[in-house]
């Protein structure tokens, strides 16, 4: 009962969120320094077009009225056109995106994982030599700028050790060789359910370095969460009791504590998530890969507004969906976590 | 939870924070020596900003000036870090763009917490509606990954070094707000407010004379941390073309000049690589060393 | 008053916007530059069905899709380029997508490089004559040739193609004089003309000349989107097999093409998209792809001194030049302009923005295009003499100036700062601020009095007349400045190229006279400063044959010819 509550309770405050930050996209889309009806018919337009254009797209109303029709459009999910391409911004959006999230997905399972192993070594034998070297790794991770480690794999990776591409996501050849079916868009698992072999090969050799890079930071991020936390529960009483009764630290390190520890972790996923959207852009960039991040880079260059804050917006949308989910698997987890915050 | 979650993946749990004062962290310094190194490199760094154009070598192509006869040369006595493809000493151009590249975040910390902190300690003190007022409005704000908004921002406002310094400001304030209120809550809730009160100090004068200076400790902690992440984000900006406009130097995009010729001369991107990745990585250092220290969970 | 270059004006810019950074591409081997190049592609974003799908071409090619069974089968030329479709309409198109419709579509004739022995190779058109007062223009079309579709090609598919472009061409404006078109006979047809005009160098027009078939005409005037799924009716040798947007083209031989397949040819040419110079590279040097048509400005050096590849230094219509601002102080004392075009280094600045490819410019007009001179000035830096000018200007002490350029122009990027120095040396502060050519382009067009001081711009010809583009376009007066962004009004200027511009077909030498009294004007008077042509520079591996670079297209390679062995 409490905890329906609690979702309920929840996901109203997430809307209320959700409605502030269209509000803010939104104002941003009309702080742009240049008329947004001259921005929209490039710079060929006459005046009285762009007047009328202006007429057209609401732009004469009082901002409040132009933030109601902002938002009618929005859950009819029409978020304007690109101005670059003047398709809409959504088709633009979605074509892009399954890139985007396979490398995220992979991105983020390569940090969790690796996160979590090197938090809990790091926990299990504190202040000994392994704590130091996974708590270097951990600084490293979260040191090293993703647009700088993308180039440094580039040059060690594949300048010279020749281990993998330089970017980009599948080989030309491919195209002649073993197509991938496109199926849910992520091109590593399409082509595993179609047991496309050298599709799948292929793939995840292009996808490889570029999940990699973006898995450092966050990864970096989990792996000190995690070991703070779990330094916390190993020295709680029912770990020393169990101790006491003589059971292996190795045991104790990997099951008890490690239950208990991982809740919090997941606390600073939803943060982590957030580094690696950003994260992406970059890296999108340095492999050449062909997704959200690369679109919103050149829709900078073009001042296409639209675009840009339809990528914000859905980023943010991405970020508080991601949230909300964490909070509530915590609360699931850990029955402390209080409702009134 | 979530909400507590600073930039850094620490909980801002700081009504657990203990006040501390600045002797433990001075304290931190002289038993950690990774943090004392971590903290001279840092202190180096800020001097060779400072007197950048001292330092230089060649402080004009450090600025932007090419040398059309010594286009992209590797590492050698003249230049040791190279020059890049306009002919420039990398070296100089990474102790000139040790200016915008270190200084600004700098400046983007200060006025985070100036704008941030005030807001946080009126909120956690009065409570009630102006409490819930500001406190949504950070979370507004914090629902957005921080430097996907400053991108949103810097292209709202037009690119440049200002802009892009404004909107890591307006996308990183909240973070203190949070963190001065937790402060705030706990020592509204503490014995020696009410005595403030009963003997007739306003609550201006509490605030001024309880809340500020309990929250500095845990928000110079905060701010260590917070420089690298900034130092990373602006990078990170300059990098996509939205920061430091060429020919200015910055760090950020000198990497990503270096990306035309990465494969042929390393060295162009390489070396503002290192410098950048140095610097974040000795902040790290420190800040973890503070946070054992000031963080209730990681403390003993 | 010629209504042409007023109506050619408007869509002048889309090309310009649209392949800015394509000089790199069609100079080719010209740079790379991390996110600022990605610009010029994302304009050219086709507009058709986005994402991963493929879309298969629903013309008359007899292939079927190719299916991996096939792999080894075909004999393919693989083609790495950075080329968007912004459109697959023949009619409208008048941007990068030229390197692909030159491959599918044929106009009635091709103007031949400079060098070659014919200026032009008839292509549907077999000859033409010109009627004495260079009025009236006959065609004699070749017979027997088909357009993929099926339909024959003659007089009337002519007629409606240019009819088309007129109307809703993107480069509608080049056939201006054109005042009628008629079909004489099944493969005759006539242009009327309002005012004498070079008709070859209109119908060899890299934009608004290709012939397409009618039925495709009639189904694109219904439907504005007929075309962009990736639908085309050429006469061209290949046919578009497939087309997956951002990602690759698939061309395929169109077995009834007129000119054959004899000999040595492709089966297919598969073409990516790719933006990165640096990944253009690398997939050349690993042998992914047979070529590659930007690769890294410091790479092509690189090249040239490895065995396997041969690398193809060709002069380019792609002329590098700044307007100055001549509406205010001091840049509107020609003393001033005089000196700030004597300050630069010109060396310098083609070592360090194309890296030494490419040649002083002499004025806006290309090597290797009419009107091209010799004999033309040109100004060299000497510092002295611009000091004393600017003495004689009463501006000993100095003052700044702005300049803006396009932020996806690499070469831009690179060259500006060597200004910035060079005008230090003589007490001016230049301020250089990078910009997306887009906003450079509005704020000098929009508000002249307060624009910036200094404009740096790439401009190239449309069709190969620089007489009437060029020279017009950029410098003679106009009320509402377009693209004369010097503001510049000299009224003998005007004269002698309106003059040469109306003798270009009847009294071409004459014209040719004319045009270089206004060019050494021009210098002179300096309201621009002029600084290089690119070269083109391709690197072709040994193993391809047929390469062969066309001035006169810069945009477009012809693979008809090209085999990968």
């Amino acid at each position: 009962m409490r905890r329906l509550e609690f979702v309920i309770t929840r996901f109203g405050s997430t809307l209320m969120v959700l409605l502030g930050v269209t509000v803010i996209t939104f104002l941003l889309a009309r702080t742009v320094p240049t008329d947004p009806a001259a921005l929209f018919l490039g710079p060929r337009a006459r005046p009285e077009e762009i007047a009328k254009v202006a007429e057209q797209m609401g732009l004469n109303d009082p901002l409040p009225v132009q933030y109601v029709n902002y938002m009618k459009e929005l859950v009819q999910g029409d978020l304007g056109n690109s101005i670059s391409t003047k398709r809409p911004v959504l088709d633009e959006i979605f074509a892009r995106l399954p890139a985007t999230l396979e490398l995220l997905f992979a991105g983020m399972t390569t940090a969790i994982i690796v996160g979590i192993l090197i938090g809990v070594f790091s926990a299990r034998w504190k202040d000994k030599p392994i704590d130091w070297g996974g708590r270097a790794l951990a600084i490293l991770g979260v040191s090293i700028p993703a647009f700088f480690l993308g180039m440094l794999f580039q040059i060690v990776f594949f300048r010279w050790l020749g281990w993998f591409p330089l970017g980009g996501r599948t080989s030309v050849d491919l195209r002649f060789t073993s197509p991938i079916t496109d199926v849910t868009g992520f091109l590593v698992f399409d082509a595993l359910i179609t047991g496309n072999w050298e599709g799948f090969k292929d793939a995840l050799w292009h996808l490889f370095l570029p999940a990699m890079v973006l898995a450092a930071f966050p990864a970096g991020l989990i792996a000190r969460m995690v070991r703070a936390t779990m330094s916390d529960v190993l020295s709680l009483d029912y770990i020393r009791t169990a101790r006491a009764y003589g059971q292996s630290e190795n045991l104790i390190a990997f099951k008890l504590a490690l239950k208990n520890a991982i809740g919090p972790a997941i606390a600073v996923i939803g943060l982590s998530f957030a580094y690696a959207l950003t994260g992406s852009f970059f890296v999108e960039i340095i492999y050449t890969w062909p997704g959200l991040g690369q679109l919103t880079v050149n829709a900078l260059l073009n001042l296409d507004y639209p675009l840009i804050m339809g990528v914000t917006l859905l980023g943010a949308i991405a970020y508080i969906a991601v949230n909300f989910i964490v909070d509530i698997v915590q609360a699931q987890l850990d029955p402390r976590v209080s409702l009134d915050d | 939870m979530t909400d507590r979650v600073h930039s850094d993946g620490t909980e801002t749990d700081a009504a657990a924070t203990q006040p501390g004062s600045f002797r433990q962290v001075v304290a931190v310094f002289t038993r950690d020596r990774m943090a004392t190194a971590g903290l001279i490199i840092v202190i180096l760094f800020y001097l060779i900003a400072l007197f950048a154009p001292i330092l230089a070598p060649y402080p004009d192509e450090g600025a932007g000036k090419p040398n059309a006869s010594a286009l992209t040369q590797p590492p050698s006595a003249e230049n040791i870090m190279g020059t890049d493809q306009l002919g420039r000493d990398v070296l100089s151009r990474i102790i000139i763009g040790a200016r915008p590249t270190l200084l600004v975040p700098l400046v983007v910390v200060a006025l985070a917490i100036l704008v941030g902190a005030p807001l946080g300690a009126i909120a956690g003190f009065r409570g009630g509606w102006v409490d819930t007022v500001i406190m949504r409005t950070t979370d507004l704000f914090l629902s957005f990954p921080s430097l996907l908004l400053a991108i949103a921002i810097t292209a709202a406002l037009g690119r440049g070094l200002f802009n892009a310094a404004l909107a890591l400001v307006i996308s990183w304030w909240p973070w203190y707000t949070r963190l001065v209120r937790g402060v705030a809550v706990s020592v509204r809730q503490s014995d020696f407010v009410e005595a403030a009160e009963a003997i007739g100090l306003t609550k201006m004068q509490i605030v001024r004379k309880h809340i500020l200076p309990n929250s500095v400790t845990p928000i110079v902690v905060q701010a260590t941390i917070d420089l690298g992440i900034v130092i990373i984000a602006m990078g990170g900006l300059a990098f996509l073309g939205l920061g430091t406009q060429p020919p200015s130097p910055d760090w950020g995009l000198m990497i990503s000049e270096g990306r035309s010729v990465l494969l042929s001369s390393w060295w162009v991107a390489t070396f503002p690589g290192i410098a950048i990745f140095i610097v974040v990585f000795c902040f790290n250092v420190i800040g973890d060393a503070l946070r054992d220290v000031f963080d209730p969970r990681t403390r003993r | 008053m010629k209504p042409r270059v007023h109506n050619r004006a408007p869509f002048r810019l889309l090309i310009l916007l649209v392949a800015l950074t394509m000089l790199a591409a069609a100079c080719s081997s010209s740079g790379d530059s991390g996110e600022g190049d990605g610009s010029g592609d994302t304009t050219t974003t086709a507009a058709s069905s986005g994402g991963e799908t493929t879309t298969t071409a629903a013309s008359g090619g007899s292939e079927t899709t190719t299916t991996a069974a096939e792999a080894t089968g075909p004999k393919v030329l693989k083609v790495a380029t950075t080329a968007n479709i912004t459109t697959w309409d023949p009619v409208k198109s008048f941007s990068t997508e030229a390197l692909y419709l030159a491959n599918i579509y044929e106009g009635l004739l091709r103007i031949n490089p400079p060098d070659a022995a014919e200026q032009f190779t008839p292509l549907l058109a077999e000859s033409w004559e010109a009627s004495e007062d260079g009025l009236t223009w006959t065609f004699n079309l070749r017979s027997g040739v088909v357009f993929h579709d099926g339909a024959p090609m003659d007089a009337a598919a002519v007629k409606a193609s240019i009819d088309a472009v007129k109307e809703r061409g993107g480069a509608g404006f080049i056939w201006a004089p054109v005042d009628s078109i008629e079909v004489v006979d099944g493969l005759t047809v006539q242009f009327n003309l309002s005012y004498s005009a070079p008709m070859e160098l209109i119908a060899g027009s890299t934009y608004g000349a290709w012939i397409v078939s009618p039925n495709a005409l009639e189904a694109a005037a219904a439907d504005d989107t007929y075309f962009e799924t990736g639908v085309e009716a050429g006469t061209g040798p290949w046919v578009l097999e497939s087309y997956t947007p951002d990602t690759e083209i698939l061309l395929t031989q169109f077995t009834e093409y007129w000119g054959g397949w004899d000999g040595e040819r492709s089966d297919k040419v598969l073409l990516s998209i790719v933006p990165e110079a640096v990944q253009q590279q690398q997939m050349l040097e690993g042998g992914q792809v047979d070529l590659a048509t930007r690769l890294p400005l410091e790479a092509t050096a690189e090249f040239a001194d490895r065995d396997g590849y041969t690398v193809v230094n060709e002069t380019s219509w792609f002329n590098y030049l700044a307007y100055f601002n001549t509406l205010r102080p001091p840049l509107d004392n020609p003393k001033v302009r005089q000196a700030l075009s004597m300050a630069i280094p010109y060396d310098d600045v083609i070592a360090v923005g194309p890296l030494g490819l490419a040649t002083q410019a002499r004025g806006p007009v290309p090597k290797g295009v009419w009107p091209y001179s010799e004999s033309t000035p040109q100004y060299t830096q000497d510092l002295e003499a611009a000091r004393t000018l600017l003495e004689e200007a009463g501006l000993a002490d100095g003052f700044s100036l702005r300049l803006t350029y396009a932020a996806e122009n690499e070469i831009e990027g690179r060259f500006a700062p060597v200004l910035q120095a060079a005008f230090a040396e003589i007490g001016v502060d230049l301020q250089v601020e990078a910009i997306g050519f887009g906003q450079q382009w509005e704020e000098a067009k929009s508000d002249p009095a307060n624009a910036q001081d200094m404009f740096v711009v790439l401009y190239w010809p449309t069709y190969a007349d620089a007489g009437t583009d060029n020279l017009w376009s950029l410098f003679r007066s106009s009320e509402a400045p377009f693209f004369n962004l010097s503001y510049w009004n000299n009224p003998t200027y005007d004269k002698l190229i309106d003059d040469a511009g109306a003798l270009t077909v009847t009294d071409p030498d004459e014209s040719f006279r004319l045009y270089g009294e206004a060019q050494t004007l021009l210098v002179d008077e300096a309201p621009g400063v002029f600084f290089f042509d690119a070269d083109a520079v391709y690197v072709v591996p040994d193993h391809v044959s047929g390469f062969d670079y066309n001035m006169n297209y810069p945009f477009s390679l012809f693979f008809y010819p090209m085999t990968a062995g």
